[in-house]
């Protein structure tokens, strides 16, 4: 079993493996970002690191809608952000042997896969095709 | 010069269906052993370019027999076989110095591309 | 016993033994009969060899044994003719490939060839030793190698492991995604990503790959090669510290426990008297930490001038000039963050120096100096110099400039020009350092460590080069300012001045605000607008930071000052690193975030990359 944490960007609901988020920070203030574009909200003070935050569902192209003040702080082995995303669920338990991988025809997307449960669709979020279109944007 | 290559598999079958991928690529077998220790044995006596080594063999396993051969060759070229679902054990022997493998059944076109890059 | 731990040693220890025989051979051309050089060189070459031997390196051992044999015998002889040092400079090449090879894991290659031709007898037709390039030095890269396997593939776990297995045998992996005891404990993975330290090109890694028909996908992206010199530094990452230090550092460590322990008691007892003296005591022992920890960082400036020597040989040899190059202040310490930027940028300005300087014979000095808590280094040359009617000329042609502020341009403004990008003063492109490539990315180098670029020249004297560096980039003076509310940082050495104008002061030339200073008229540009903030309320003050770019003095109209600060600048992560203009992000003391603004980068960005003032 794997352990997802869902989220969801518009009226879509994705998720990322626990395994690939350090933690969840409640209400960190943002400190200005200069020289960003836009999908920067910012950069917050984790434990004494400088770590920049996206706006995912603004990266992703979903309509503008304000983002959850708690954000998702990536394993750093992973991509060194922390993510802003629309509404945190609560943790779920998944057997990903069920996971419909993705052809990527629609990379910008960023699903790598389709998990079903209860009946519901959960993508998941690629984060290699994230750090992918920030390292473009930032070009 | 053809390149020499040992044969290690328990079952017949699999050793001919084996020899006769090879022979009809112009490869030359010059051995063929049942189980582990007799790999070993033949290895030290013939020193071939390559190893096809099955992964399960019953009493000596083909891992124990890839580990003995390397004690005394480090460059040998053992190239593991294995069923489909036993992945686990192929990563063992990959860590443990095989250089490649292949998948049961075997399919000649897949086998014959792995030895040859095995071998470049 | 197992000799990998020492590794790492044997190859920082080589390569300074190897750096040692480059100097002293070069040093022995110039004075053939010097015989205490000769005995010296023969020391390092035998220590190479001891050192390789233990390890069991066995093709670098023998050749360091050839070598020694050979010197042995010169030393014998008490002189050394100039084919047997091209033979010697040549051995040392290769004794430096094979310490790549070494540090990357491979084979050695082989010495057979080289050892083939005993080094006395080669001296009658012996082959002039390549000069350093790019193409003869072992060159490692890094590679980011990005593959996925076809869908249908059986194991893909294990097809993984294979194709990990054959990079390696390529390289150093410095990082794998999945990493491999995931790939290991079975997870579900296709993709590999892999970045590889390695000596073969993009295009063979490809070629090697190609035999594998299970990848669906192959994408290998070549960051920006590192020279020879870069990579040579960056393979040294080990650090010797004198135990005299390590012991301090206990020292203090103690001292902060038994102060943990007096602020622990006085806020229990509530003693806001003891609580105080005891911030007062760790306020003390924490700069006392940073002092030494930094003392640790500090390397000698002749980690970077070392290879100038040899260099400078090989270039004058190509270039059929007669060159003499003196070092000078080579013990000076720099934080080993500074001198592993300044490499690339040292040898550009040397390479300067020898191209364009100097005609046919003359002198280049490198000196190295302290100016209170700055490093200054400096590359001079007595060559032909710089005449700054020809450079104004040039730079008009070009269209950087236009005539109009040619004619008002100073002399020493117009030696800027040099740094402007496709600004050459080389007539013919060269061999050695291309056509004028290289000054503006000296200047972006040292602008970027918070340093700052001095050219100096006169005709028919010469032309002198002066870095002014901190001592330390970790740890540098900003200035924070304002605005829209916000803060950020300038490092300050970009700034010249913080004046307060009045409005009326400002003038209008063209399109563009200007105002007087010191009856200079200087370019007003507002932060506001770079970082694309909204515009201000009028004032009748307006906060200026006077700053240097592209060659000249630029007011950078802030909403206010909030302060100097001495700050620890944190680098960003990647993909972030490399965005022009940001410099870093630092913690201020109430845990709020302030990043530092690289001066030259964002005015860049504002132009569009064009840097017409």
């Amino acid at each position: 079993m794997t352990q997802l944490l869902p989220f969801t960007l518009g009226a879509e609901r994705y998720a990322l493996k626990l395994t690939s988020i350090q933690e969840v920070v409640d209400g960190a203030q943002l400190h200005y970002l200069p020289v960003t574009p836009a999908t920067f909200l910012g950069a917050i003070n984790v434990h004494g690191q400088v770590v920049p935050v996206v706006d995912l569902p603004l990266l992703l192209g979903f309509d503008p809608a304000p983002v959850c003040q708690r954000f998702l702080v990536l394993s750093p082995q992973i991509l060194s952000l922390a993510l802003a995303v629309h509404q945190l669920e609560s943790v779920i338990n998944v057997d990903l042997q069920h996971l419909a991988l993705m052809q990527s025809d629609e990379p910008q997307n960023c699903i790598a896969g389709v998990v079903h449960w209860h009946e519901k669709m959960i993508n998941l979020l690629d984060l290699e095709q994230v750090g992918h279109i920030i390292e473009t944007q930032l070009k | 010069m053809a390149h020499r290559i040992l044969i290690v598999d328990d079952a017949l079958f699999m050793r001919n269906m084996l020899r006769d991928i090879f022979v009809g690529a112009g490869y030359d077998v010059i051995g063929e052993a049942e189980n582990g220790q007799e790999a070993v044995r033949q290895y030290q006596q013939l020193r071939p370019d390559l190893v096809t080594m099955d992964i399960v063999m019953p009493e000596y396993s083909g891992i124990e027999a890839l580990q003995d051969i390397l004690a005394f060759a480090p460059q040998a070229r053992v190239l593991m076989c294995s069923a489909l679902g036993q992945e686990t054990m192929v990563m063992e022997a990959l860590e443990k110095g095989a250089c490649d493998f292949v998948i049961k059944p075997f399919q000649p076109q897949q086998v014959l591309e792995v030895v040859a890059r095995v071998l470049n | 016993m197992d000799m990998t731990k020492y590794k790492a040693m044997f190859l920082s220890e080589s390569r300074e033994h190897l750096q040692k025989m480059a100097t002293l051979l070069v040093e022995i051309e110039a004075n053939p009969q010097n015989s205490a050089s000769l005995d010296a060189l023969f020391r390092e070459a035998h220590s190479i060899k001891g050192m390789a031997a233990s390890m069991g390196y066995q093709q670098t051992a023998n050749l360091a044994h050839q070598l020694e044999d050979s010197l042995d015998h010169f030393r014998q002889l008490g002189q050394i003719d100039s084919a047997t040092i091209d033979r010697l400079l040549a051995g040392t090449d290769l004794l430096a490939r094979l310490l790549e090879d070494i540090h990357a894991d491979r084979t050695e290659r082989s010495t057979a060839a080289f050892l083939a031709v005993p080094i006395a007898a080669a001296t009658q037709a012996a082959p002039i030793a390549a000069p350093i390039s790019a193409a003869t030095l072992p060159q490692t890269s890094e590679q980011q190698i990005r593959l996925s396997l076809h869908e249908s593939i059986a194991a893909p776990g294990a097809r993984l492991l294979v194709l990990l297995k054959q990079l390696e045998s390529l390289g150093q992996i410095l990082a794998c995604q999945p990493e491999k005891n995931r790939i290991l404990s079975g997870g579900n993975y296709r993709k590999l990503d892999v970045r590889l330290k390695t000596s073969v090109t993009g295009a063979e890694i490809k070629e090697r790959l190609k035999v594998y028909s299970e990848i669906s996908q192959l994408d290998i992206q070549e960051p920006k090669p590192p020279t020879a010199l870069g990579a040579a530094m960056a393979g040294s990452t080990t650090v010797r510290i004198p135990t005299e230090l390590l012991d301090r550092f206990i020292h203090l460590t103690g001292e902060l426990m038994t102060n943990r322990y007096m602020l622990h008691s006085a806020a229990q007892q509530k003693n806001w008297l003891s609580l105080n003296e005891g911030l007062g005591q760790l306020a003390r022992l924490v700069k006392n930490l940073h002092h030494q920890v930094l003392k640790v960082r500090m390397m000698p400036v002749e980690t970077v001038t070392a290879r100038l020597p040899r260099l400078v040989r090989d270039l004058a040899r190509t270039s059929n000039k007669e060159i003499h190059l003196e070092l000078e202040g080579s013990g000076i310490e720099l934080d080993r963050a500074i001198l592993e930027e300044l490499t690339d940028p040292l040898v550009h300005m040397v390479r300067n120096a020898v191209d364009h300087g100097i005609e046919h014979r003359g002198t280049i000095v490198v000196r190295a100096w302290r100016q209170r808590d700055q490093v200054m280094l400096q590359v001079a040359d007595n060559g032909r110099g710089m005449d700054p009617q020809a450079l104004r000329r040039q730079a008009v042609n070009k269209g950087l400039i236009t005539p109009a502020q040619a004619q008002i341009m100073r002399d020493y403004e117009s030696f800027q020009l040099v740094c402007l990008p496709g600004f050459s003063t080389a007539p013919q492109v060269t061999a050695t350092s291309g056509r004028g490539v290289g000054m503006d990315v000296v200047k972006a180098a040292v602008e970027k460590l918070g340093g700052v670029l001095h050219i100096e020249s006169a005709p028919q004297q010469g032309t002198r080069m002066t870095l002014k560096l901190p001592l330390s980039v970790a740890i540098l003076k900003a200035l924070l300012v304002r605005v829209d509310e916000k803060l950020v940082a300038i490092p300050l050495t970009r700034v010249l001045q913080t004046l307060e104008i009045d409005s009326a002061q400002i003038q209008m030339s063209g399109k563009h605000r200007v105002f007087s200073h010191h009856e200079e008229l200087l370019p007003l540009v507002s932060l506001r607008k770079i970082l694309d903030l909204p515009n201000p309320q009028a004032a009748l003050q307006i906060s200026v930071v006077l700053t240097e770019a592209f060659g000249r003095k630029v007011g950078l109209v802030v909403d206010g000052f909030a302060g100097q600060r001495e700050v620890f600048v944190q680098s960003l992560p990647a993909p972030l690193d490399h965005l022009k203009g940001l410099g870093g992000g630092t913690i201020l003391g109430d845990g709020s975030i302030v990043f530092l603004l690289d001066i030259q980068g964002i005015l860049e960005r504002r132009r569009g990359g064009e840097p017409k003032v």
